[in-house]
Parts: C-alpha cells; sequence; structure tokens
C-alpha cells in the first residue's frame, strides 16, 4: 500500500476533519445494556469541544495534568481528547491500581482534576484525596451507586458537558477556537512505564510523536483508513492508545467498545474487527477455542470447516 | 472489574440516620403465631419495618426464620395476627396475590429454572407485570412484541445494575452457584419490588462473592428505593449493612435494636453466637 495518507498536524485536528469529512460516519461504538449505541464523529466531536469547555471554565489550563482511571468507555476516551484540546494531557491509569500505588500514578503534573469511570474509582480517588490532598475535582461517568455521596467536588460527566454546551452556546466563536488550540509539539498523553524495575516512570508522548508513529505504521500498510476496530486493552498501555486514540482518531476508524472485560470474547464476534491488537497468548487461546469448537461440532459442520 | 469494599465509606446518608425513625412503616407483623403439630414456630412474635430499611432477622437454625417469611408471603397462614404490607392486610392473602402486592422474595434452597438461560430466568421476574392476551400473543409481532422489547428493557437495566452481562445467555445451571444466588436476586428484583425478602442471599458464598451481594443490597436500597427483610447467618454482614435487627430463638423474640447492641445482648450471646463469634464481631465484653 503506497497511497501516502495525508495526517492533520495533531489529534484534534484530526477530530475536526473527520467531523467535517466523515460526519456521518460511526465514531463510536459502545455495547451498553445489551445494545450497541452508536455516536458518529459530528456528535463525538461536539462532545469533546463541549467538554473541552466546561473544563476550561473549571480551570483545566495548558499544561495540566488530568488522571483518567477506568476501563475503556467512549466517555473516558472523549475526555481524554477534550484535555488534550486545551493543551493539557490525560494521564491515564490501569482501573485495577490498587488506592495505595495511585500516588506513584499521580505525581507528575499534579494532576487536581481526574476522570473516573465508576463508583469503585471514585472511591478510590477520594482515598488518594484524603492522602494527598488532590484530586479536587472529580468527574465520574457511571453514576451507580455515587448519587447519596456527599464529598465536595464530584460531578457527573453528563453534567460536565451541559456546563459545556451551555458555554459553547453563549460564546459561538470558543468552538472553533478550541479545535485549533492544540499544537503538534504539545504533549497528548502521558503514560506510564510498568514499573517492573522500580517505581513507574511517566512516558510523555507528543502530538508529533503519536502522529509519525502511525504515520509510518500507515506506510508500512499495518493501517488502513476507515478500519474496524476493537478498543479492548487497558487505555493506560500505550498500544491502546496509539490504535484507538491515535490512529482512530488520525484515519477515523470505528472504535468498538466491549460491554465489559468479561463479555470481550462474546462481542469480538458480533464486532467483527479487521483489525486486532493482541498478544501471542491471546491468538493462542483464540486458536484452542476455534479448535476445541470445531472438534465438538456437528460432522457436517466440521466438514464445511475443513473443506 | 476488581472487587470493591462492602461497606461504604463517603458519607452516604443511611436509612439508620436521624429522621428514619419518622419514615412510614411498610411492613407490619403483629402479634405472629403459627405451629406446626406441637410444635410452636413463632410465639406471638411482632415487627415493624420501616421504608428504606435493611432490617436483618437472625437467629439460630430451626427458630423461625424462614416460617416468619413463609407467614409474611402467605405460604404459611398464621394462626394468631396480623400481616400489615403498605398499610394493606394480607394476612392469609394467596402467595400469588401477595406477589402482586410489590413484594419480591429470594430462596434459601435456589429455585431457579433449569434449563433456561439467565437472562429468561430474569424476564420470569417480571410474570407480575405481563398482561398477555391469547389473541395478543397468537398475533405475536403485531401486539406481543412491543411488550416483550419493554420487559426486555428492564430485564437489562437489571443485568447492568446487578453486573451479569457475561453470563446473561448461559444456562442457569451451569454457572457457579454463589452467581447462581445473583441471578435469583436480580429475578427479584426485575419485578421491580418495593419491599424486598432475601433469604439467606450469601449461604455457602466466598468473602469477595459476599462483598459483592452486600454491595447490590444496598445500591438496591439506595438506587431503587427498596425496603428490606434479611436472613443472613453471617455476622459481619448483618452489622455492617443492616439498620436494625431482631434475633429469634425457638419462636420468640429474644432481642431487637440497632444491630451491635442486639447482638450483644446477653441472651443472644447464650442461644445463638456463642462467646467466641460475639467476641469476634467485637460486641462482648
Amino acid at each position: 500500500m503506497n497511497a501516502i495518507v495525508e495526517l492533520p498536524p495533531t489529534l484534534i485536528a484530526a477530530l475536526t476533519r473527520n467531523a467535517g469529512v466523515h460526519g456521518d460516519r460511526v465514531a463510536i461504538r459502545e455495547r451498553d445494556q445489551g445494545i450497541w449505541q452508536e455516536q458518529n464523529w459530528r456528535e463525538l466531536h461536539a462532545d469533546v469541544l463541549a467538554m473541552a469547555a466546561a473544563l476550561e471554565a473549571r480551570g483545566v489550563a495548558a499544561g495540566h495534568a488530568v488522571t483518567v482511571i477506568g476501563d475503556n468507555r467512549s466517555r473516558l476516551y472523549a475526555a481524554m481528547l477534550a484535555i488534550a484540546a486545551l493543551r493539557a494531557f490525560p494521564v491515564p491509569v490501569f482501573p485495577d491500581v490498587p488506592p495505595a500505588e495511585l500516588v506513584q500514578y499521580t505525581r507528575h503534573g499534579a494532576p487536581d482534576v481526574a476522570f473516573a469511570e465508576d463508583q469503585e474509582q471514585v472511591d478510590k480517588l477520594l482515598e488518594l484525596r484524603a492522602t494527598i490532598g488532590r484530586p479536587a475535582l472529580i468527574i465520574y461517568d457511571d453514576g451507580r451507586g455515587i448519587a447519596g455521596y456527599d464529598a465536595p467536588g464530584l460531578l457527573a460527566c453528563e453534567s460536565l458537558l451541559s456546563e459545556g454546551r451551555a458555554r459553547l452556546a453563549a460564546a459561538p466563536a470558543l468552538g472553533q477556537e478550541l479545535a485549533g488550540r492544540a499544537q503538534p509539539g504539545d504533549i497528548a498523553v502521558l503514560l506510564h512505564s510498568s514499573g517492573t524495575t522500580g517505581l513507574p516512570k511517566g512516558v510523555p508522548l507528543t502530538h508529533a510523536n503519536v502522529i509519525a508513529g502511525v504515520g509510518n505504521a500507515t506506510r508500512g500498510g499495518f493501517f488502513k483508513p476507515g478500519e474496524e476496530h476493537y478498543a479492548y486493552l487497558p487505555t493506560a498501555w500505550v498500544g491502546d492508545f496509539m490504535f484507538t486514540v491515535g490512529a482512530g482518531v488520525l484515519l477515523h476508524f470505528t472504535i468498538n467498545i466491549p460491554e465489559r472485560q468479561e463479555t470481550v470474547l462474546h462481542d469480538l464476534r458480533e464486532v467483527a474487527p479487521t483489525m486486532y491488537l493482541a498478544a501471542p497468548r491471546a491468538w493462542d487461546n483464540m486458536l484452542t477455542r476455534l479448535q476445541v469448537g470445531i472438534a465438538e461440532t456437528t460432522a457436517v459442520k466440521r466438514a464445511l470447516y475443513n473443506y | 472489574m476488581t472487587s470493591s469494599p462492602p461497606v461504604r465509606t463517603h458519607g452516604l446518608a443511611s436509612a439508620g440516620a436521624p429522621g428514619a425513625a419518622l419514615r412510614p412503616v411498610v411492613l407490619a407483623c403483629d402479634n405472629i403465631d403459627r405451629s406446626f403439630g406441637g410444635l410452636r414456630a413463632l410465639k406471638n412474635v411482632s415487627l415493624a419495618i420501616r421504608e428504606g430499611e435493611i432490617f436483618g432477622l437472625v437467629g439460630p437454625n430451626g427458630s423461625g426464620k424462614t416460617t416468619m417469611v413463609n407467614v409474611i408471603t402467605g405460604f404459611y397462614p398464621p394462626e394468631n395476627g396480623k400481616v400489615r404490607l403498605f398499610g394493606h392486610d394480607i394476612t392469609r392473602m394467596k402467595p400469588y396475590r401477595v406477589a402482586q402486592q410489590s413484594l419480591a422474595r429470594t430462596f434459601q434452597n435456589l429455585a431457579l429454572f433449569r434449563g433456561m438461560s439467565v437472562l429468561e430466568n430474569i424476564l420470569l421476574g417480571r410474570h407480575v407485570h405481563m398482561r398477555p392476551s391469547a389473541l395478543a400473543s397468537l398475533f405475536y409481532w403485531v401486539w406481543a412484541a412491543k411488550e416483550e422489547v419493554a420487559h426486555r428493557r428492564i430485564v437489562e437495566e437489571i443485568i447492568d445494575f446487578m453486573q451479569l452481562q457475561d453470563i446473561r445467555d448461559l444456562p442457569v445451571e451451569s454457572i457457579p452457584p454463589g452467581l447462581q444466588k445473583r441471578v435469583e436476586l436480580a429475578r427479584a428484583l426485575a419485578a421491580e419490588p418495593k419491599f424486598l425478602i432475601l433469604d439467606e442471599p450469601m449461604a455457602g458464598m466466598n468473602q469477595e462473592e459476599k462483598e459483592y451481594i452486600a454491595r447490590f443490597i444496598l445500591d438496591a436500597r439506595d438506587e431503587r428505593g427498596v425496603s428490606i427483610l434479611l436472613i443472613e447467618h453471617h455476622m459481619d454482614v448483618v452489622m455492617s449493612i443492616c439498620d436494625r435487627v431482631m434475633v429469634l430463638s425457638y419462636g420468640e423474640t429474644i432481642a431487637e435494636g440497632k444491630p451491635r447492641e442486639a447482638i450483644a445482648d446477653p441472651k443472644v450471646v447464650a442461644a445463638y453466637l456463642g462467646r467466641r463469634a460475639a467476641l469476634q464481631a467485637g460486641v462482648a465484653a
């Protein structure tokens, strides 16, 4: 494949391009309560700008770090882009990090705002706040069980979006200005090393880094524009960021998100991705499952398989 | 998803907070007597459960806890006494009629329908809300399909609430007992009850499974506004999630009140817990 893809200078510029050129294409498909919910690029772009507008009003500025903790959720991906649009940077954290270790993942940039998937993560962040005094503001996606909390600085993602939409409606020029603010040299994300040989180290990637990586992989024929991508690997891992947020936005993939980690294999079949990132062991397991299935099935199906 | 702590720590207003005593009584049992032959299983037992309360019913085996539940749900009509649910007299009402009064229960021994999937079992919990007519079912796609979709939506909310997404299509007998208990609770919630009776929902569970169920019970109360009568032997759970408890022994009430106080009662320690368990629960001197 030698069609050189012209990549925009930043992830946010790519998102804006997607909203204009591929506006009606499905950007994110997420399974919720058994039903695949779709959001196209225009809607995602609008949500990202609304989140950015609200975050800015709540004090997030260029150079700030913002913690993002949880499994793969469309709102958390949108939040990462919104943070990057403000020239701040998201710091995704593995959802299974215990509260005590959270301190290590919230050192760099001293994030004062955090996005959390659900009650479990909110509880951890509140515990963190009791220890180190941060984060002051916790924004949660799934409100289940949180309604009765009286801790200050808790905000539902929906409320954040409404705040942002109201701000954008009051200042019509703001949206366009937000969409063009990020620069190629800005940090797009701060990831952490595994920490196997000591404390986890922070690893920043700029927009330019991400774009160079995705560009090279595309020129090498590994990515094609518009793939069906399956976002199920940990968001705090570089692989998921590069594939889902990097290539996903730059090459306008359709990003499919499973219902839960436990349903990944079940949902995989319905998604039928055109590209799938997995470790050798996962491929091995998949092959075993297939072979066992064929061994146990009816003779007709087996014959068809072996044909 | 990893394990969550069983008890909230972040300033959640519990029903045990001041003001709870002013809430209306949802279930009142007055002076209940019930015998089986010569055995007096319940002797003049009274209890009142208020809205939003998690009420624990504890006691040794054979003390009459399950009999009490069966009296409330109409399986064993009492010889004396009255049962009132939401102010209506339901004494001696037939079980299927009681089930239509916004009351649901789970069973001590699992009572799921084998051969059906988890989803179908939970959908059965919607039974009390289904109004199928023979004609509508005959022309399924014209009339009944719409109703089924509405029920399915509620069931999916429950599946989401109880985190059963990954097993929704599995045959119910193929999943482990701990999860079967969770499915039974889900089926009870699918009836959208205002009052829920849980008969040993954590029997045979490991610590992690218990923590999950405790969390679901608290969430059912807080998010779905259900008042709950809980029979349970795990004292750690009773102490941490119940607002009030009543202790039965040989069909008689021997203590009632806040969990810590009721369980510390010397009669309870003697009849039920034993000294060592009471020490472990941290209530005996």
